[in-house]
């Protein structure tokens, strides 16, 4: 009976032996795993203020006070040779500049990241330059440079961020003349938008696709893509989009002969915007439904 | 013996020349009356009016009536009524009468703070009609300084009354000072003894209280701190950091109005 007893006490022992030594290594191996993030200096924290500040003032219209608080942000990090943190601030400088109606000072922030003697910026940071200078230039409808610098931005990205974006540029610069073109460029950017996660950007792609096939008379295509676009616009909120769905929906079944769905779609259009308070895409809406009412 | 002769050449036609002499005299006096008259409006078209007031105190005859500065006529007569109150008849120049219309009003004012009493009428309107001969004119008394004193004498004497009782409310404030005043001057000398104590406290307790909390706070600080940068825990905080503002690819940069 002694000998049992003690022949059980030893195994209980080597039992409880074997499960320290592994939960002893798995500890360790947990702690390795959880690294410490980096720890910000004193003007790297200024800086992000600066930044957020800038970008509180911006989304309250405050354009003026956003380009104080983004120039503070850009001297705080050119003080020290940040280039990430200078090529985010150039980058919104650029777009800020645009609010102010100063086209040419927004050029020249995006042209300090494409200059070669700059300091080394990234490609990916060049990319997103050259992509933000096409889309200026096609918003000031001059294609050919566009088109010029959606190429540039191309051959600086490999991989980049604004690969989606580019190429929802390329369909949009070819939805005028060549729908099939642009349908291609629209399902390649989808892809690369839809494996970035950028629902907004995606969002863009369908619509485009949608856009392009409507030109193509693929109607029921169109329908299908004006709606998976109509659901991730009501994710982001963006009501100018959701009315552009609408309305794009709206046309694509008035072509296929359903005309009481069709008016349906104008009407949610018309109330979307009047809710934005889009003059423009109510009398839009409103149009169309006239041609519709018998 | 006779000074003058019957037959004296100078006597011859005397009673001729003294009747031109009565006649060219009265002849002159008809024309100074008549002059006078007419000075004095007497042969002038006039017309009557009349009003009705309690009183024909102040009103005289022959007091002067008048519109806008002007004589335009006087105070013919006042007659006591019936019912014991004063017709007062106005005699109007007729060529004043186009302003003397049925809204008009006659008052009876002074002219200046010493000056006589006159009968004012006040212009009527366009859209009225003159009033006729005999025809009634409202009338109004000007307020006298007499009355004006009363009005004021019945205002002043409740915010008399008032000011006496609000002496009467502060003599009895007053009154109680001292007993307050006492008091005060113990309770600032409690407060000012509290107010020591506590010195004597805070001087020698509080300030190391105080690091002691500082140090705490601070050490709870750096744990929490380290905490969150441990993973998995530093996994769900977001780290602050610089943002970049999106440049749409369908709608260009006016889409981020929103």
């Amino acid at each position: 009976m002694n000998g049992t007893l003690l022949l059980g006490a030893l195994g209980l022992k080597k039992l409880v032996k074997q499960i320290l030594l592994f939960i002893f290594p798995t500890v360790l191996l947990i702690a390795g795993c959880g690294s410490n993030p980096p720890v910000l200096t004193e003007q790297q924290e200024v800086a992000i203020q600066f930044n957020q500040r800038g970008e509180t003032a911006f989304r309250r219209g405050d354009y003026a006070q956003a380009l104080q608080e983004y120039q503070g942000a850009l001297a705080i990090h050119r003080s020290v040779e940040n280039v990430a943190g200078i090529a985010t601030e150039l980058l919104n400088l650029s777009v800020v500049h645009r609010r102010l109606g100063d086209k040419t000072a927004a050029q020249t922030a995006l042209d300090q990241i494409l200059t070669e003697g700059s300091p080394a910026f990234s490609a990916g940071q060049k990319a997103e330059a050259a992509y933000r200078k096409a889309g200026f230039y096609l918003d000031d409808g001059n294609e050919t440079e566009a088109r010029s610098w959606v190429n540039k931005a191309l051959e600086y990205c490999h991989g980049c961020g604004a690969e989606g974006r580019l190429y929802n540029l390329l369909a949009r610069m070819a939805l005028a003349g060549q729908a099939q073109e642009a349908m291609n460029h629209a399902r390649r950017a989808l892809v690369l938008n839809r494996n970035a996660g950028d629902k907004n950007e995606e969002a863009n792609s369908l619509r485009l696709i949608a856009d392009a096939a409507f030109k193509l008379e693929d109607f029921k295509t169109a329908q299908q893509s004006y709606d998976d676009a109509l659901r991730l616009d009501k994710d982001t909120g963006a009501a100018t989009k959701i009315a552009l769905d609408l309305m794009g929906l709206g046309r694509s079944v008035a072509r296929q002969g359903r005309r009481s769905e069709a008016i349906e779609y104008f009407q949610r259009a018309y109330s979307v915007s009047e809710g934005a308070g889009d003059a423009k895409a109510m009398d839009d809406a409103a149009v169309e439904m006239k041609q519709l009412t018998p | 013996m006779a000074i003058l002769h019957d037959d004296d050449a100078r006597f011859k036609g005397l009673e001729k020349k003294i009747g031109l002499f009565v006649i060219i005299a009265l002849l002159g006096i008809v024309l100074t009356v008549i002059a006078v008259g007419i000075q004095h409006d007497v042969f002038s078209p006039k017309t009557r009016l009349f009003f009705i007031t309690d009183s024909g105190q102040s009103i005289d005859e022959g007091m002067a009536v008048k519109l806008s500065g002007f004589n335009i006529g006087k105070v013919e007569k006042l007659e006591l009524t019936d019912d014991a109150k004063v017709r007062v008849t106005l005699t109007i120049l007729r060529g004043y009468m186009k302003w003397v219309k049925s809204d008009s009003k006659a008052r009876l004012v002074k002219e200046g703070v010493i000056g006589a009493n006159v009968i004012e009428i006040t212009p009527g309107s366009d859209k009225e009609k003159s009033l006729e001969h005999n025809a009634q004119i409202a009338f109004e008394r000007e307020r006298g300084l007499g009355q004006v004193v009363d009005q004021l004498y019945a205002e002043v004497i409740p915010l008399i009354d008032d000011l006496k009782r609000v002496a009467r409310r502060a003599d009895t404030l007053l009154a109680g000072l001292p007993a307050t005043q006492q008091k005060l001057d113990e309770t600032l000398t409690s407060a000012r003894k509290n107010f020591e104590n506590l010195e004597k406290v805070t001087a020698s307790d509080l300030p190391a209280m105080t690091r002691k909390g500082r140090e705490t706070v601070e050490k709870a600080g750096k744990v929490v701190d380290s905490v969150s940068r441990t993973w998995p825990i530093s996994s769900n905080i977001k780290e602050p950091r610089s943002e970049t503002l999106p440049v749409d690819s369908y709608s260009g940069e006016k889409e981020k109005k929103q």
